[in-house]
């Protein structure tokens, strides 16, 4: 991204061939870590779109994510709807709820609009807990089932991985070409001054809420593919703890970086993973861990090829 | 090609601008002179509709502008050198200028505009890579006069082009300005230079706490005596 120098070629194809390659030959928690590592990169990259790109702040994407999931979960028990469309219901009821918090963003900025976005995360989280009748509350979704793909039901986790590595991919290749877009272009320009983007012709007031539409279409993606993952929801695994460690994801990977996003969200999902046996100090080190990287590579791990930080001028 | 008639605007209950008016024809270079917080930036931005106005009139091409967001103003062929250059800094130069194309080219219509741009600014095309944060302020300046030409205004605004610059590059914009000019560009400048604008403007309008005061031929202003003591070095007598 920008003028960093990108990863070296040979590291992304031994990323990729590593992707593929390596986790049918892993133990079924490493696994399931790396299940979960895809899905939250995809959340992540939803996020680094509003924070990278358009440079706002959204501390309410868990919300976004809750959406996804229970309308997938929703729509596959209750209503006995194949998976497959049940992901793109998904997709499109998460980024109409992106209007919600894009409308706002024409007028406030900055840490007013971080607030709002924490609002909007704790409005949706209390109103899974409170619609029973839609969500069955604290008690939660159960059964949810896994997709069926050409007659055979993705049971595997294996296969499941997969199919998220498959649409990690996708997302990949939508924001890539996002970015050398003029829409990419764009919205980098709004980034750094809105007003100046305003007098080059950019219509602001569009790029914003459209930033926060697709956005939030993709984390309805992830949240469809959680829900079918997991096959069981509640409540809690969607409030504010979740938004600020998919926002750590970004930061930590690098902010406007794709690849980083991904690195970011392997970093943050398995790394107090490896540290647990650590118990009561893990909290710490973790720490640590964060404030170092952010010391040295304030332009996240994305930048950890390039020998100079990409300081702001 | 521009007219302000009766134009009034602030911010909050301070009213910035009290009836400003002023007319900019086709082809000619118009300053709009005044000291600090005589309402200058206020003007511009008011006409780009970034500040909203309480009453008057403005008119692009003959059309109200009233209600017309910036952006589209922009691709109606209002191109803008704001204040403070305010070029894109975490962006290439070669990123701006495709940003200044934006609006109202086609792809192999902004490679040409980019080309006349670099001929006209060589050291651009030497940093083009470079991001524009890293260039110095008249670098700078030329980016932002640069990414204002690439979408080819009719009309072309200036918001303190010389703020900040080294004298050495105050003469050259100034000089280049005049030059954009000749070759067919309409151009309102707004500056606290008066002597350098008055020297290449056709026609000055004064500006003093939200009003035109004076207005005429830039060089019959040059030997205004009010003009003469305010802003070029005259004594500051009884004011």
């Amino acid at each position: 991204m920008m003028s960093r120098r990108p990863a070296p070629r040979a590291a992304l194809a031994v990323a990729a061939v590593a992707a593929v390659a390596v986790p049918p030959l892993l133990a079924p928690y490493a696994l399931h870590l790396c299940v979960m590592v895809g899905i939250f990169a995809i959340l992540a990259l939803s996020l680094n779109l509003i924070c990278g790109w358009a440079g706002m702040i959204s501390l309410g994407h868990a919300g976004f994510w809750l959406i996804g999931a229970y309308t997938t979960a929703l729509l596959t028990t209750d209503h006995g709807i194949a998976f497959w469309w049940a992901l793109p219901a998904s997709i499109g009821i998460t980024a109409a709820s992106g209007l919600l918090l894009g409308l706002p963003s024409l007028r406030w900025n900055g840490h007013f609009l971080a607030v709002i976005t924490i609002a909007f995360g704790m409005i949706v989280q209390t109103l899974s807990v409170n619609w029973e009748w839609l969500t069955h509350g604290n008690d939660g979704v159960s059964n949810i089932p896994r997709p069926v793909l050409f007659g055979h039901r993705l049971g595997a986790n294996l296969a499941f991985y997969y199919l998220v590595v498959v649409i990690l991919a996708a997302v990949w290749a939508l924001m890539h070409r996002f970015i050398v877009s003029g829409y990419g272009r764009a919205l980098k320009a709004l980034r750094d001054d809105e007003v100046a983007a305003a007098c080059m012709g950019v219509n602001i007031a569009r790029f914003k809420v459209t930033a926060f539409v697709l956005s939030a279409g993709i984390a309805g993606m992830a949240g469809s593919l959680y829900a079918s993952y997991v096959r069981f929801l509640n409540p809690d695994s969607f409030g504010l703890d979740t938004s600020i460690r998919v926002f750590v994801m970004v930061v930590i990977g690098g902010i406007g970086s794709i690849g980083g996003s991904i690195l970011g969200s392997f970093a943050v999902y398995v790394l107090p993973e490896v540290l647990r046996p650590l118990q009561q100090y893990y909290y710490v080190i973790w720490g640590v861990v964060v404030i170092v990287v952010m010391r040295f590579l304030p332009g996240g791990l994305a930048t950890i090829w390039s020998s100079a930080p990409p300081g702001r001028e | 090609m521009l007219s302000v008639r009766g134009l009034r605007a602030g911010y909050g209950r301070i009213e910035a601008l009290r009836g400003v008016d002023l007319e900019v024809a086709v082809g000619e270079l118009v300053a709009l002179i005044g000291s600090n917080g005589a309402g200058k930036t206020t003007t511009l931005k008011a006409i780009l509709n970034l500040v909203p106005h309480s009453a008057g009139r403005i008119a692009f091409r003959g059309e109200p502008t009233e209600r017309v967001p910036p952006h589209v103003l922009a691709r109606r062929g209002i191109g803008v050198v704001p204040e403070g250059r305010r070029v894109f800094a975490i962006s290439t130069v070669q990123e701006n200028l495709e940003l200044g194309g934006l609006a109202r080219t086609t792809r192999s219509d902004a490679r040409r505009a980019m080309e006349r741009v670099f001929e006209t600014f060589p050291v651009l095309r030497e940093r083009r890579r470079q991001r524009a944060g890293s260039l110095s302020g008249g670098e700078q300046q030329m980016l932002a006069i640069g990414r204002a030409l690439m979408s080819r205004p009719d009309l072309l605004l200036l918001d303190e082009p010389s703020m900040g610059l080294a004298p050495i590059y105050v003469e050259a914009i100034f000089a280049l300005i005049a030059r954009l000019n000749r070759e067919g560009v309409t151009i309102l400048l707004i500056e606290q230079n008066a002597t350098l604008s008055l020297e290449i403007a056709a026609r000055a309008y004064v500006l003093e706490q939200g009003c035109c005061v004076l207005s005429g031929p830039a060089a019959e202003l040059r030997h205004h005596p009010q003009v003469v003591d305010a802003y070029l070095g005259g004594e500051f007598a009884d004011r």
